[in-house]
């Protein structure tokens, strides 16, 4: 169009109705802007989720084994295509000063690609000692950082100290996992009260287990497969885990064998190990016996000497007598020869004599003489040799006495020595003996602990050997993210807001598309003249209708364009501010969304070009003279009020002419009623939306189950774990009472909608049934009776597949059989999708009795919960506690959440109210501002002529409103129905004070409205007003 | 003392950068009981001076004493009661209120007044008897005004100010309803004042003020004004 001073015109049509303008551009502002905002927020959370697992590489698939991960299985899984493997660690511990129970998960900087740790404060551990703890635990006084914690040792089933080198660590950081995104969830536990309450970190070298406790898988993938919670993602993911799963089954037993041989080679070392100590013990015990016989013969040997010794004195003495006697007997020879001599050589010397007398009588010496002399002589000399012998022989004797003296002497000597040597041996023996006896003690006492220890060893042996017959096949777990607490619950709360989404922008759209048409209307009645003019100037309708376009278009795309902007930044930021306290992930990732743009800029395009069409074309086909006279003003009329008189006399006159303006502009009416109507009902549905959501926790926990506590059994628990269960629970003081019921998954079959899993729950004691939980019908409070007659089942799974009263259910269990029950009852429910089952009837249908796998426990008032968790959690009979009032708590914090988002609804449907209504009260005065400047000349004062306006729009607001009430109790029903998971039912129920604060919200926006309105009436020019004509 | 005195009134509208001075120094006087013909060209400031007169502007400088109270210097909520009260409004275009009937119309007026005649009277004086329950649709152009001549009336004001009360009016309803204006004056003792650029009217006056170029140029008194009957344009 090149008609310049058109597009001039249009221009300052632009700038002088600004109010005009900016409603057109308010209205698509908050229209695109709440669409855009709400349908981003659900792929904007998800997407910050995904950018928060991709950057901390959150694992795909987690891989257990209930025999722990031997290098084998590692192999198997590194052996995996086209993925990252990472195995470590973990034990759950107690922190001693706290309570709280921990899982640690092993560390190591080098190897930690899947799942990184975001450091919060401090840093991550480096070497043994230190720990990173949960940042959930940040704000518990006794973590702090460089301060010391320490495990519990006693007290739990697993003592820690098996499997860690050391018991207490330093705190060096906190930190977050992307295994984690819930804030207050960390799964459950065996230790403690049964729940984790967060994770810690510590590095690798303070275990000091055997084989890795988890493995982290991530495979390299194409990125849109990527996509978490993408469907694409999962089906893949679906299929790694069936085909890891798959290479694992050899694994099983494997992994079993593997175990047997590392047990096997336990006992054949600890039979060697034994043989080795029997041997000693019999060694020792020889030893014993040698060192025995080795007395003994020691004391033979002394005795035999002491006998020789004796012999040998004795001897000798003998000899050296008999040697004395002989020298005696010598002597007394040689004492006689020599005698015998001296008396010969007296013999001689007489002799002499006799010769010298007989010489000397003889006086001479005769021959004879001479003869006998020297016979004499001869003699002499023979005899002094015979004396010089004897001499000699005595001097022989004396030698020999003195050598028999020698020899008594050496005699003795030697028999002293001998005697010394004897006494040593002696003593030598009894010390042994002394020795001897000692050993002898010692190996006895000995040899009894010894043989103790040995026949515990083979009993140590035995059980070994048993043990290693009992080895099970090893069981793998595959787990994938969904395993993650708050993984998937956070995809639920996205998706909530995905379906709120859905329903509630259309609402937008049509007051959006409303309010258009009502201005655009307006405006083209003000432009009758113009119009009118430019086509007796000869434009043609094309061109005339441009500028309504342009005008329109230009007020559309600019609000939508900033609707976007805002829509697109604001609403997924409040929102999911809301769940930051529920989730530690970081700041929403804001997204531009082509198709939610496309769809809110043309959707309000078509909205505002729709009306201006609808404005435009009546004023386009009059011709140019009717369109240059003034618009006849409506015709007053009477209304219909008017002939009961006994009303239309009692009202005031400013009442009558209020009554008689609403009928007399009943589109403008209708726009009102409609208008308030459509935002007084997106108040009321956001507020029953958020007492809808925020009862359900109080219904579910407080009115339908009673019970407070869930204890699944072990089934295969002997008679007296279960006695010890049962003792232990009457010993503690907040139990009061159990019901045994068995409860197993189940899969809700039907033909035409999708198939539901549920929960079949058969009661051991169907009469005490209501003491535990209450089901009732919803509509009448009626409490249900199990009958053997046929099942009860969950209002919502009823709703879902359009069961009612005397339906047949099919249901199959886990192994895939199917069982048809006949439906008597339909109850209240709000979470999961539940089959009550008589006892009996179970029985006829499935031929077996009920395993009673489930107990729920009534508690008493001051109950300890940790308490009670301790004492029992530990049991081999139970699986796991589950205490009501956490689950409670848990979701309570979720629905507060979306408590949030419904006050973002509710902000938004007030401020859309505010718009419609000042929007409305706009046009209706610039309509009428000719009257309003009449009564306003006439003398009316200011506070008249706005209620002259108000009161009009006090009954159109009045109306609006009950219209509205109305219609958000649809439009809430409907928004239940879309925005409800599959799994839930959210309470039908809006409260009264919802209706309450409804109304006065649409008041106080009326109000404000007229506030506004006032000041400005109070302002309008009357002169110019009344002057002008046109 | 005349019952309303005009003393160098001033009044100035910005229009941009200009000042357009639309009276200035207005002097005259209106004794109780006249029919004052305001006269004067369009532009000439004359409806300035009806505005100021009546209430619905004031004015910058000078003094308009109405039966002794300057009004002058008045708030809004003193110049809507002194609307209330003092004044009676007739329009060009009548500026009937459309969904009102003619006897509503008129009740509306008078229900606000402090002292306010019965509405259906006022109807049947100016000759409205049979469509009193008629809404101003219904009604010719002649009979608006009859309507709203009856609902300025109904007040009693002090001042009975007319902007052109003819001008939207064939000769004959015009002529008719400048009787019914005069009647007033004799009925009810209004002080009328009709503000008109039709000399013709005037000869019809008490008193014709004739005000050209933002000032008054002349002041005539009618010792004899003539019977409506015979005015002519």
């Amino acid at each position: 169009m090149n008609k310049k001073t058109l597009w001039k015109d249009t221009w300052r049509e632009i700038t002088n109705t600004k109010t005009r303008f900016l409603s057109i551009f308010a209205i698509t502002l908050l229209g695109t802007a709440f669409f855009a905002g709400i349908s981003a927020t659900g792929p904007d959370m998800l997407d910050t989720a995904r950018t928060y697992y991709a950057k901390y590489e959150l694992m795909d698939l987690r891989v257990q084994s209930s025999l722990g991960l031997a290098s084998k299985d590692e192999e198997v899984l590194a052996n995996i295509p086209d993925a990252t493997l990472q195995t470590h660690f973990t034990q759950d511990v107690i922190i001693s000063d706290t309570g709280d129970a921990v899982k640690l998960f092993s560390f190591n900087s080098s190897a930690q690609e899947i799942n990184q740790y975001s450091v919060e404060e401090g840093k991550l551990p480096t070497k043994v000692g230190e720990i990173a703890l949960d940042a959930s635990l940040e704000n518990q006084e006794n973590f702090i950082i460089g301060e010391t914690l320490s495990f519990k040792t006693e007290d739990i089933p697993e003592d820690p100290t098996e499997n860690l080198n050391y018991l207490s660590y330093e705190i060096v950081g906190f930190i977050k996992s992307p295994l984690y995104i819930e804030n207050i969830a960390r799964g459950n536990t065996q230790v403690g009260s049964g729940s984790l309450d967060g994770f810690g970190v510590i590095h690798e070298d303070n275990f000091s287990m055997d084989v890795k406790t988890e493995a982290f898988i991530q495979f390299d993938q194409p990125s849109e497969s990527q996509l978490a919670y993408s469907t694409g993602y999962e089906e893949s993911i679906e299929k790694k885990q069936a085909e890891i799963e798959k290479q694992l089954e050899p694994r099983q037993a494997g992994r079993q064998q593997e175990i047997r041989d590392e047990i096997q080679e336990e006992i054949t070392k600890g039979q060697n190990e034994l043989n080795e100590a029997k041997e000693e013990l019999e060694n020792a015990e020889k030893e014993l016996q040698d060192a025995r016989e080795e007395l003994d013969q020691g004391w033979q040997d002394y005795e035999d000497g002491m006998d020789e010794l004796e012999n040998e004195r004795d001897a000798g003495q003998t000899e050296l007598d008999q040697g004395k006697v002989q020298i005696e007997e010598n002597k007394r020879e040689l004492d006689q020869q020599e005698s015998e001599l001296n008396q010969a050589l007296a013999e001689i010397e007489s002799g002499r004599e006799e010769l010298e007398e007989t010489k000397l009588a003889l006086g001479g010496s005769t021959p004879e003489i001479q003869q006998l002399e020297e016979e004499l002589n001869a003699r002499e000399i023979s005899v002094r040799q015979g004396l010089n012998q004897i001499q000699q022989g005595k001097a022989e004797i004396l030698q020999r006495e003195q050598e028999l003296t020698n020899a008594q002497a050496q005699l003795n000597f030697e028999i002293a020595q001998a005697k010394t040597e004897l006494e040593n041996a002696r003593q030598d023996l009894e010390e042994g003996e002394q020795e001897y006896s000692e050993g002898k003690a010692e190996f006895d006492t000995e040899a009894e602990e010894a043989r103790i220890e040995i026949s515990e060893a083979e009993e140590d042996l035995e059980k070994a050997r048993e043990e290693m017959a009992d080895v099970p096949e090893a069981e793998f777990y595959v787990l994938d993210r969904t395993s993650n607490p708050g993984y998937s619950e956070f995809e639920d709360n996205s998706n909530r807001i995905a379906s709120i989404a859905q329903v509630f922008p259309v609402f937008f759209f049509l007051l959006a598309a409303l309010i258009s048409l009502t201005t655009m209307t307006r405006m083209v009645d003000e432009g009758r003249n113009h119009i009118g003019t430019l086509k007796a100037l000869g434009y043609s309708n094309g061109a005339i209708a441009t500028k309504y376009f342009v005008y329109a278009f230009v007020a559309t795309i600019m609000g939508s364009l900033i609707g976007l902007g805002i829509g697109y930044y604001l609403f997924p930021s409040v929102i999911f501010d809301a769940y930051g306290s529920l989730y530690n992930l970081p700041s929403v990732e804001i997204n531009f969304f082509l198709n939610y743009s496309l769809i809110s800029v043309f959707g309000a395009l078509l909205a505002t070009g729709g009306a201006t069409i609808v404005a435009v074309r009546v004023a386009l086909r009059a011709n140019a003279a009717t369109l240059l006279r003034p618009k006849a003003p409506k015709k007053g009329k009477r209304i219909f009020l008017e002939r009961i008189p006994f009303i239309w006399n009692h009202l005031s006159f400013t009442r009558k002419v209020a009554a008689r303006n609403l009928f007399r502009y009943k589109r403008r009416m209708l726009m009102t009623i409609f208008g308030v109507a459509g935002c007084t009902g997106l108040i009321l549905t956001g507020f029953g939306l958020s007492d809808s959501i925020s009862d359900i926790a109080d219904l579910q926990y407080g009115k339908i189950n009673q019970y407070d506590a869930i204890v699944a059994l072990n089934t295969d628990a002997t008679e007296e774990e279960l006695t010890e269960y049962e003792e232990k629970l009457n010993q503690n003081d907040s139990f009061e009472e159990k019901f045994s019921t068995y409860q197993n998954s189940i899969t809700i079959e039907n033909e035409t909608e999708t198939n539901q899993e549920g929960t079949l729950i058969v009661p051991k004691n169907p009469n005490d049934l209501s003491q535990f939980i209450s089901l009732s019908d919803i509509e009448t409070d009626e409490e249900y009776e199990l009958t053997t007659e046929g099942v009860l089942i969950s209002q919502k799974i009823a709703e879902l597949h359009g069961y009612s009263k005397g339906d047949e259910l099919t249901i199959t269990n886990a192994d895939n059989q199917a069982t048809n029950y006949q439906i008597e009852g339909i109850f209240e429910n709000y979470l999961g999708h539940l089959v009550y089952v008589h006892p009996t009837l179970y029985n006829e249908l499935n031929e077996e009795e009920p395993e009673w796998n489930t107990d729920l426990l009534l508690l008493n008032d001051n109950v300890n919960e940790d308490e009670l968790g301790e004492s029992i959690s530990s049991l081999d009979s139970i699986l796991g506690i589950t205490f009501i009032s956490m689950v409670s708590d848990v979701f309570i914090g979720t629905l507060d959440s979306l408590g949030v988002v419904t006050i973002v609804l509710i902000v938004s449907a007030a401020s859309l109210a505010f718009v419609v209504l000042y929007n409305l009260t706009n046009i209706n005065v610039s309509e009428r501002i000719r009257e309003l400047s009449t009564i306003k000349v006439l003398g009316f004062y200011d506070k008249e002529v706005t209620l002259y306006i108000y009161r009009e729009n006090l009954m159109l607001t009045l109306m609006g409103t009950v219209a509205g009430l109305g219609l958000g109790v649809l439009l809430h029903q409907y928004v239940l129905k879309t925005a409800e998971l599959d799994q839930m039912m959210f309470s039908r129920i809006i409260n009264y004070s919802s209706f309450i604060y409804s109304s006065i919200l649409t008041f106080l926006f009326s109000s404000i409205v007229m506030i506004a309105m006032h000041y400005k009436l109070k302002h309008v020019d009357m002169i110019e007003a009344l002057k002008t004509i046109d | 003392m005349a019952y309303i005195e005009v003393k160098n009134e001033y009044k100035r509208y910005k229009s941009g950068e200009t000042i357009v001075v639309a009276n200035d120094g207005i002097t005259f006087e209106v004794e109780k009981g006249e029919f004052v013909v305001i006269v004067g060209p369009s532009g000439a400031g004359k409806t300035t001076v009806l505005n100021i007169l009546g209430g619905m502007d004031s004015a910058d400088e000078g003094e308009v004493i109405i039966d002794g109270t300057n009004i002058v210097g008045f708030n809004e909520k003193g110049l809507t009661t002194y609307r209330r009260n003092d004044v009676g409004f007739v329009f060009q275009n009548y500026n009937l209120i459309a969904n009102l009937t003619a006897k509503e119309n008129v009740e509306m007026a008078a229900e606000i007044s402090a002292h306010a005649l019965d509405a259906e009277t006022i109807l049947k004086e100016v000759g409205l008897e049979h469509r009193m329950d008629n809404f101003p649709a219904q009604l010719s152009g002649g009979e608006q005004q009859r309507v709203a001549i009856a609902r300025a009336l109904a007040k009693q004001p002090k001042l009975l100010l007319c902007d052109e009360p003819t001008g939207a009016l064939d000769f004959e309803t015009g002529k008719q309803v400048l009787k019914l204006l005069n009647e007033s004056k004799e009925n009810y003792g209004a002080t009328v004042i009709v503000i008109t650029h039709n000399r013709a009217i005037a000869p019809m006056a008490d008193r014709v003020i004739d005000i050209n170029n933002a000032k008054v140029r002349d002041v005539k008194l009618n010792k004899q004004p003539l019977p409506v009957a015979e005015i002519e344009w």
